[in-house]
């Protein structure tokens, strides 16, 4: 058989730090998305929804830094890595409504 | 590798075994596993046959919507046709995307998945076979009668999302709508079981070595699949029973007139229904990742990040519900967080589709029929993608919502995402059960007719979408450009029915079913369903030490075929099969299986009788139903905790390990979890029904009963919670094997009739500060949670009978035991779940 790929070999599959962190990661773009679609509900189409929802946008990167620093700064090609991108990536999407209203 | 259990993975170099196996053990396998013979098929549990049979029933209902689709292609082939009448043409619509959505696409996958996974893991069955086998039966009884509605004209017209008040019984006054509300609701319980059952059998009997990093992909997205299911199903199943209250005892959820709103249905449908197309889509990848990767005769590029796309997958698809409903006046910027998600959902599919297009550049790809269906999914998949995110931006969705685009939109996306995938499967392991694999000269005309007929029929329904033509029309008018683009739409579907024929002749003429002399590995697979198997799955259980253990241990047919690996005979002359723990798959202990038996068929009709019996308001058949079904469910389970003499044995290489034990670490325990958090599900549901109403229509809310009278109800349910605790530590103080008496019985009761007595002041309590369920929205939110409750606490109050029955037997034996774990856990469950829903109630935000 061939050779793996340069990602499939490193650390073991099951580095539970890897796999908290992508869990993690893609729960808090859940917590982040369900909290700024229920300002945008509590305070439809108001100033103090918008302002919420960049609040929690922040507050949403910040535990995603703090998750990328407990798992050592893994890099992208990586489970944990990869995970952290692809929540950072939903979450700004999330953010542009709350920005641009 | 760090051990999980404290299993010592040196003994691993045991095997392959060197020693010459006893005489007649296999002979004694095939006795322990033989399938019982002509009517008495009727009671077999075993994957090999269920699982093949609902295959062929979910096959049945694609044939049986499909051929509901050409009758509305004719229909709309001219303007101004005669051919159905409107009101049939409404059930044609709503049964061919019901039958398709409900009675198609999940159980198929759910099928595939019973059939193939207990070989794929090396395990001898699913843990729970019997529970399989309920699955199964309640589907094709219910699916059954549901489909047969059409035929007296009772069958829904609603549309297959069914929202009211269109279905209220104001403008939809006949049972139709309860046919689908009542059938819709019990098949999911079938999709529930199947998925606890998935999710304990991936977890809990994979084959020792096969670590979560060597899974198949398909197990990998069986797993997510399952879970899923348990999130997103209890949304429509209590969907579907607040409209059924509202129809039948004027409850007015969805009345905005008495403080309901029709908009709570769409939430908590879509809540579902959009995550619904992901559950559906990620098995079907997944079965595509087996096949490209055999295909293509290379590993599959990119196997972590595929597994973690199908994650983030799962993660995402549940914040994009209510992209359904930009048409409905939702506030902007929620529309704008929910057209952001439907738009980051497409990075993990992507990711997938690159690690597709990766291997089969990676590997030499071979043309044969599954390769066929694996391109021209991806293709189909990635057009329906493509206007998917189109869809996605609310002002475009403003211009075509309700339009033949949406149409084309999801029918690329289904299609290329879920049909191709599964035909392409049906050609790839149809060597696994049939004597003879299925022809490639007809699986290409399969495939090529299908193709085409795809194109033909769907890519003109873009330009009617975009020329204004809505869906769900039975006729239009002759001049306005829709002619000829109709008439094509037409056409393809034709010639897409005949590519389904092609198949349809392919299997009468080649497919023969066989559990043992199969066509076998035809594509060089590297997986283990392709090792020699009978009815008890593998001879002996394999050590896995790779993601393709063919590809890289040659000999592994070989020595499990003879006995050379785990679990080579039966310990105890019963069915059994190998539980290990979940993350590096450890050899744990031995769990007895269950064998043939009658009562899950029975269950499953007498379950089916509560719900059609209910769906004409007969009340009383329905209750008589009830008892039949509880008295078969109670049957079957006694049968399951028996107590045996032998508590360990010899797996094989001189390992001993224990048979079947209970506690945390039991697969039972797993399966209760699974359970519950359906239960949960569907209380969280509900609460988020209470407070939306709350948001909408505060000013019909009242003031919540005394505090002095919540916190009683508090204390009541801690106390309830702490009896059934009890009961679980007054066992473990008895030694193994020893009878402690009735007090271990006697504290689960004590806890059920304290939950009770709970509900009871619960109940009474809302009463008296003068809510009526008929009166407003807070009426009907609050008495639907009290309503659950009681189903729980109901359950709970029979399942402590059970218990104390079997006490007075003798069979609730020291230091543990399953029955009694699962009764405490229920009842401290019921409590757990009784005092969030009443604090919330009378706290907030009526308090």
């Amino acid at each position: 058989m061939d050779e793996p790929l340069d990602f499939e070999r490193g650390a073991p599959f099951i580095n539970r730090i890897d796999w908290f962190t992508a869990i993690a990661a893609l729960a808090v773009w859940f917590a982040h998305f369900m909290a700024v679609w229920c300002a945008s509900v509590i305070w439809p189409d108001q100033a103090a929804g918008r302002i919420v929802g960049v609040a929690l946008t922040i507050a949403a990167f910040g535990a995603l830094y703090w998750l990328r620093r407990r798992a050592g700064k893994p890099p992208l090609h990586n489970v944990a890595g990869l995970g952290l991108a692809i929540a950072a990536v939903a979450i700004a999407f999330s953010c542009v409504p709350a920005l641009i209203g | 590798m760090k051990s999980e259990t404290g299993f010592d993975h040196a003994l691993y170099d045991r095997f392959p075994t060197t020693r010459p196996r006893p005489e007649g053990e296999l002979a004694e396998l095939e006795q322990i596993w033989c399938a019982p013979k002509g009517w008495e098929y009727l009671k077999a549990v075993n994957n090999n046959y269920i699982g093949f049979i609902y295959v062929v029933t979910a096959l049945c209902f694609f044939l049986a919507a499909g051929i509901l689709s050409l009758g509305m292609r004719v229909q709309l082939a001219a303007p101004m046709l005669d051919f159905l009448p409107q009101d049939t043409y409404n059930q044609f619509f709503t049964m061919h995307g019901t039958v398709m959505m409900f009675l198609f696409a999940v159980p198929m996958v759910e099928a595939i998945g019973v059939m193939l996974l207990p070989q794929m893991l090396a395990a001898r069955d699913l843990p729970f076979p019997r529970l399989s086998a309920y699955a199964f039966w309640a589907y094709a009884v219910g699916g059954g009668f549901f489909f047969c509605s059409l035929f007296i004209g009772l069958a829904p017209d609603g549309g297959w999302f069914m929202y009211p008040p269109l279905t209220s019984l104001q403008y939809s006054p006949g049972i139709n709508t309860d046919m689908w509300l009542l059938g819709i609701g019990f098949i999911e319980i079938s999709a529930i079981a199947g998925a606890v059952e998935i999710i304990v059998g991936v977890l809990r009997t994979r084959a020792p070595g096969m670590t979560l990093d060597r899974m198949p992909i398909f197990v990998w997205a069986m797993l997510a699949f399952a879970v899923m299911i348990l999130i997103a199903f209890p949304s429509v199943i209590l969907c579907t029973l607040l409209l059924e209250l509202e129809r039948a005892f004027n409850w007015p959820f969805f009345d905005p007139t008495r403080g309901g709103d029709p908009m709570l249905w769409q939430h908590l449908f879509w809540f579902f229904g959009h995550p619904e197309v992901y559950i559906i889509f990620l098995p079907a990848a997944g079965l595509m990742s087996m096949m490209v990767s055999t295909i293509a005769q290379t590993p599959l590029v990119g196997y972590r990040l595929n597994v973690l796309a199908i994650v983030a997958t799962a993660f995402i698809s549940f914040g994009v519900w209510a992209h359904h409903m930009f048409a409905t006046g939702m506030p902007r910027v929620s529309t704008g967080y929910f057209s952001a998600a439907s738009m980051a959902v497409s990075l993990p599919a992507g990711i997938q589709v690159f690690c597709w297009i990766a291997t089969l550049a990676a590997g030499k790809l071979r043309w044969s029929t599954p390769a066929l269906f694996i391109v021209g999914a991806v293709l189909i998949f990635t057009m329906g993608g493509l206007t998917g995110v189109m869809v996605g931006m609310v002002p475009f969705d403003w211009q075509v919502h309700d339009t033949y685009f949406v149409v084309a939109h999801f029918h690329y996306v289904l299609i290329g995402g879920m049909v191709f995938p599964v035909f392409g499967a049906f050609y790839y392991w149809a060597g696994m059960t049939s004597r003879k694999p299925l022809s490639e000269t007809l699986g290409r005309w399969t495939f090529w007719l299908m193709f085409a007929g795809l194109h033909i029929t769907f890519l003109p329904m873009h330009l009617t979408g975009f020329m204004g033509m809505p869906r769900r029309v039975y006729t239009y008018l002759p001049d306005r450009g829709l002619d000829l683009l109709n008439m094509i739409s037409t056409a393809g579907s034709f010639v897409m029915a005949a590519g389904v024929l092609v198949f349809l002749i392919d299997c009468a003429r080649n497919f023969r079913f066989t559990t043992q002399n199969d066509a076998g590995n035809i594509y060089n697979a590297g997986t283990l369903e392709w090792l020699p198997t009978g009815l008890y799955s593998t001879r002996s259980i394999p050590l896995v030490r790779g993601r393709n253990p063919l590809w890289e241990q040659p000999d592994l047919a070989k020595e499990v075929e003879d006995g050379r690996y785990f679990l080579p005979g039966s310990i105890t002359g019963l069915r059994e099969t190998l539980i290990t723990s979940p993350i590096n798959a450890e050899p744990q202990y031995v769990q007895l299986m269950p064998g043939p038996s009658p009562w899950p068929l029975a269950s499953a009709v007498f379950t089916a009788g509560i719900f059609l019996a209910l769906t004409v308001q007969a009340y009383a058949f329905s209750a008589v139903s009830c008892v039949f079904m509880l008295w078969a469910t109670l049957r079957w389970l006694w049968e399951t905790d028996r107590p045996i003499r032998l508590k360990e044995g010899d797996i094989g290489g001189g390992i001993v390990l224990p048979i079947t034990i209970t506690g945390r670490h039991s697969h039972s325990w797993w399966a209760l979890n699974a359970t519950l958090v359906v239960i949960a599900m569907i209380a969280l549901m509900a609460l988020f029904g209470y407070l939306y109403l709350y948001g909408i229509h505060p000013e019909v809310w009242i003031a919540p009963p005394a505090l002095l009278q919540t916190a009683g109800i508090a204390a009541l349910l801690l106390l309830a919670f702490g009896a059934a605790w009890l009961s679980r530590i007054l066992l473990a103080r008895s030694a193994l094997g020893e009878f402690p008496g009735q007090g271990p019985w006697m504290s689960a009761a004590a806890g059920a009739v304290l939950v009770t007595l709970a509900l009871y002041w619960d109940v009474t309590g809302w009463l008296g500060a003068g809510l009526q369920p008929t009166a407003t929205g807070q009426g009907a939110t609050v008495f639907a949670l009290l309503a659950h409750q009681g189903m729980c606490v109901v359950t709970g109050i029979i399942m402590a009978a059970y218990l104390g029955w079997r006490s007075g037997r003798g069979l609730l034996t020291g230091p543990a035991n399953v029955t009694l774990d699962v009764v405490a856990r229920w009842i401290g469950y019921c409590a757990v779940q009784g005092l969030v829903a009443s604090l919330v109630m009378r706290l907030f935000p009526g308090g």
